[in-house]
């Protein structure tokens, strides 16, 4: 059906404020980044640096704690995504194909799970962290993430995985294809998007989370980035703005990076016509 | 199969128990009994730090580098820990017996912690020379059912900053710290310097209490009486005095009215552009005006507002050691040399606060000369007072669920003088205070 001029010139408007709605916080990042110290106290601030400045880089980068948090960041967030896809692809596999009670009350427990505030759960975990000798170290805070990410990583790729059609996985079979041969041929192929998508997810959410990693780290050394943005923020509403400013945008550019190469993965209509009517 | 599968689960679970519980417990293990570590043993011990400003966190790393160099067998490691997360970090810290050794904070927050029986009693542990130099007001403040359990280092006022030229050009003088303004002079002189696109007078007010409930007890605005945990709370005329005088100023355009939406430091920009000739806000903020202010931008302190007196609220910053410590002694040491009047004075001088000790106020004193009207301010020390409602267990949770909600109320015009008092008072009881 083809889309009248009219209305296409009303959906790119539509699409052009909502990337500018989504936009505008990282474009007053940027700005802010960039602009001097007198042009952050301003009656009247611009949208862009009337004087574009390097002075909060300056003052950011000379605080060696930056490399050290982004370091930090960068290993719990990529060993989260890896560690979470792993478990939660084969449990994925088995719940969506699965057809016993185990699959019902699963998919409830995990449902149920997510209604618990993690403020609920912190001093427990932070209990049994201590106990076993993880507390103030990467691996313990790994371990929570994984904990945390599993039950929606898990819904979402099972989600995926019942968007394959079993006809696939049985025409396979037929052939005389084994099980792992048909997953590893087959099934995993076409889950690539469905995988990236979690991992990412699960990445995201462990590169931004704040609390868990403010209770269980102490050693200024294994600080994430959050934790060293959130020290830019004083009592009373104080904010060291500038240095905050490019602080963030640095912290910024690396899942952006990543998310960057891999987005091409997450690719859509990849099965379209694999299965007739 | 199925056998040999359960045995080695269950000895898992054997390993995985006995590590629990061989490891519970946490913390510096290095001493052979509590607090006294046998010869050459090294001790360990945390110090977390809400330190913001950079003058003070250098400052702060100094004095830790300093001790430890000084002090090889005790060494102290600075945990740094950003201003709006440092109780709930202790809340968990306590409740998991990992707590830092040494502990800073305020004295309102540690007074849950200390009702709660997390912080040692630190009389017997400190030396006799740094309590005689802190007032004896203050250490009231940091004083629980009879026990110490804060050492106070600096603290913060509520201080008019004004622009001198303003002040000049409309023939205001600046008053002596012996002739402090009323609030009645404020209110004139911020009526006689709105003209134009100036306004005399703004006051960052987006969480109101603790500046109005602080300022009020210059006119005798107690607002709690009674036991210190558990009070009764009364809102009579002492306590509407500041509120009131307020919606005055707004009222009769004074007062810029967008600026009660700011936060404390949110009303330099208007304050350095000309748009507002003084702002109330916490002295805290003399280094951001230091640091920030466009070249040739001239201002001042003035001395604290008086009404019956120029009382205010001590709430000043605390160090504490953690009852969980197993170097009490050691911690408090520490503490006592981050008290010597050198290493107070820098802490003081980054934060722009002012020292609680008279030997740190005499060097901070010397430092900063007559500048911005840092006299005045130094010599408020005398005028902190410990407020009634430091030690009401429910008073934090009544703070930011009632008063700063209603505050905001008033003053945006919503709630007239009697509403206000009395969401102020039913709201005590809705928090169970």
């Amino acid at each position: 059906m083809r889309t009248r001029p009219l209305t296409r010139v009303g959906q790119y408007v539509a699409l052009a404020c909502y990337v500018v709605f989504l936009g505008f916080p990282l474009l007053w990042l940027f700005s802010t980044a960039f602009k001097s110290q007198q042009e952050l106290i301003t009656l009247h601030p611009t949208l862009f640096p009337r004087h574009w400045s390097l002075d909060s880089f300056r003052t950011a980068l000379d605080n060696t704690e930056v490399w050290s948090s982004l370091k930090n960041s960068l290993v719990v967030a990529v060993a989260t995504a890896i560690i979470t896809t792993l478990i939660a692809l084969p449990a994925a596999y088995a719940l969506a194909r699965g057809r016993s009670i185990v699959r019902t009350v699963s998919i409830g427990w995990i449902l149920v799970s997510q209604v618990f505030p993690f403020v609920l759960i912190v001093i427990p975990v932070f209990i049994v962290l201590r106990n076993l000798g993880l507390l103030n170290t990467l691996v313990g805070l790994v371990l929570i993430y994984v904990v945390w990410a599993l039950p929606f990583t898990l819904w979402m790729l099972q989600g995926y995985v019942t968007a394959i059609p079993r006809e696939l996985e049985e025409a396979a079979a037929t052939d005389g294809a084994s099980r792992f041969a048909t997953l590893r041929k087959i099934v995993f192929p076409l889950l690539m998007p469905g995988i990236v998508a979690t991992s990412m997810f699960a990445f995201i959410s462990a590169w931004n989370e704040f609390f868990f990693a403010l209770v269980i780290i102490t050693d200024p050394a294994k600080q994430t980035a959050p934790l060293l943005l959130a020290r830019y923020v004083g009592s009373e509403g104080s904010v060291n703005l500038g240095p905050l400013a490019a602080t963030a945008l640095i912290t910024t550019l690396p899942s952006l990076l990543i998310f960057g190469i891999i987005q091409r993965k997450l690719v859509a209509g990849l099965m379209s016509g694999s299965v007739k009517g | 199969m199925k056998r040999s599968i359960a045995v080695v689960g269950t000895a898992l679970c054997a390993v995985l128990l006995t590590a629990c519980v061989s490891n519970s417990g946490g913390g510096d293990t290095s001493t052979s009994a509590a607090g006294s570590p046998a010869a050459g043993e090294k001790i360990n011990l945390t110090f977390s730090s809400y330190a913001f400003q950079d003058p003070t966190v250098a400052a702060t790393q100094a004095i830790v580098d300093s001790w430890n160099k000084a002090n090889p067998d005790i060494q102290v490691q600075y945990q740094k820990v950003d201003a709006e997360s440092v109780h709930d970090k202790l809340v968990t810290q306590f409740a998991g017996n990992s707590a830092p050794d040494i502990i800073h904070d305020e004295s309102a927050d540690i007074a849950g912690f200390s009702q709660q029986g997390y912080l040692a009693d630190l009389g017997p542990l400190l030396p006799a020379e740094l309590k005689s130099d802190v007032p004896e007001s203050v250490w009231k403040s940091v004083t629980y059912g009879g026990v110490i359990t804060g050492v106070p280092t600096i603290a913060q006022v509520y201080c008019v900053f004004a622009n001198t030229d303003l002040l000049k050009a409309a023939g205001i003088e600046v008053p002596a710290a012996d002739a402090p303004w009323t609030w009645d002079d404020l209110a004139t002189n911020a009526k006689k310097l709105t003209s134009g696109d100036v306004t005399g007078f703004a006051w960052g007010l987006k969480s109101p209490a603790a500046g109005i409930m602080s300022s009020g007890l210059a006119f005798d605005g107690t607002f709690f009486s009674g036991d210190e945990k558990n009070p009764t709370i009364k809102v009579g005329d002492n306590e509407m005095q500041v509120p009131n005088r307020i919606a005055a100023m707004l009222a009769d355009g004074s007062m810029g009215k967008d600026s009660i939406s700011l936060s404390g430091s949110d009303v330099l920009p208007g304050f350095f552009g000309g748009k507002y000739a003084m702002v109330m806000a916490g002295n805290y903020v003399a280094t951001q005006i230091d640091g920030k202010a466009p070249s040739g931008f001239t201002w001042t302190m003035l001395p604290l507002l008086k009404g019956t007196s120029q009382h205010q609220a001590s709430n000043p910053q605390t160090l504490s050691v953690a009852k969980q410590s197993k170097h009490p002694q050691q911690a408090a040491d520490f503490i006592a040399y981050f008290m010597k009047a050198e290493n107070l004075a820098k802490i003081a001088e980054g934060d722009a606060l002012i020292p609680v000790t008279k030997s740190a106020a005499e060097i901070v004193k010397k430092d900063m000369g007559d500048k911005n009207g840092w006299p005045a301010i130094l010599a408020s020390a005398d005028q902190l007072v410990d407020a009634p409602w430091n030690k009401a267990e429910k008073f934090p949770d009544w703070k930011s669920k009632i008063a700063n909600p209603s505050y905001q109320q008033f003053l945006a015009g919503k709630l007239d003088a009697a509403g206000l008092a009395k969401a102020l008072g039913d709201g005590w009881a809705t928090v169970g205070g």
